[in-house]
């Protein structure tokens, strides 16, 4: 005796906007490098920038010094 | 090997976008260091760190000429 079914029995799977999380974690090696080369592109663009400075770049372990700038204070212009 | 090194560099385009501005990045400080180091020892002797003492009262490096 074959047993009918009115049709097929759909799962979906959670999503947000389209993502969901098997997808997502697909894309998460490719969304973690480039997250790493937007930082890297940031750094390049803000290489002078005094609060980037401080804060990040003289932290770099060995070549953190290229960055450090401490003038005698009579040197700088007012 | 070398090759499969740098090849590994292309395979993804992040990796590659992240290589070209880390490399700019370090790049852009290194030649930077370079030029003023160049700069600083091929004037040696004029800059004003090195003649500061001969103008200003009482600096530290007056003993120097």
């Amino acid at each position: 005796m074959v047993s009918y079914v009115r049709g097929p029995l759909y799962k979906s799977v959670k999503s947000i906007g389209g993502l969901n999380f098997p997808l997502f974690k697909t894309y998460l090696p490719d969304l973690i490098l480039w997250g790493g080369a937007a930082g890297a592109g940031v750094a390049v663009f803000t290489e002078g920038v005094p609060l980037f400075k401080n804060t990040f770049y003289t932290k770099i372990p060995y070549f953190g010094s290229y960055w450090e700038y401490n003038p005698d204070p009579e040197d700088v212009p007012i | 090997m070398v090759c499969n090194y740098i090849a590994s560099l292309f395979r993804r385009n992040s990796i590659y976008v992240a290589t070209i501005f880390g490399g700019a990045f370090a790049f852009q400080a290194f030649f930077n260091y370079g030029v003023t180091s160049w700069y600083e020892n091929h004037n040696k002797g004029k800059l004003w760190k090195d003649v500061k003492g001969k103008f200003v009262e009482g600096a530290d490096s007056e003993d120097d000429e």
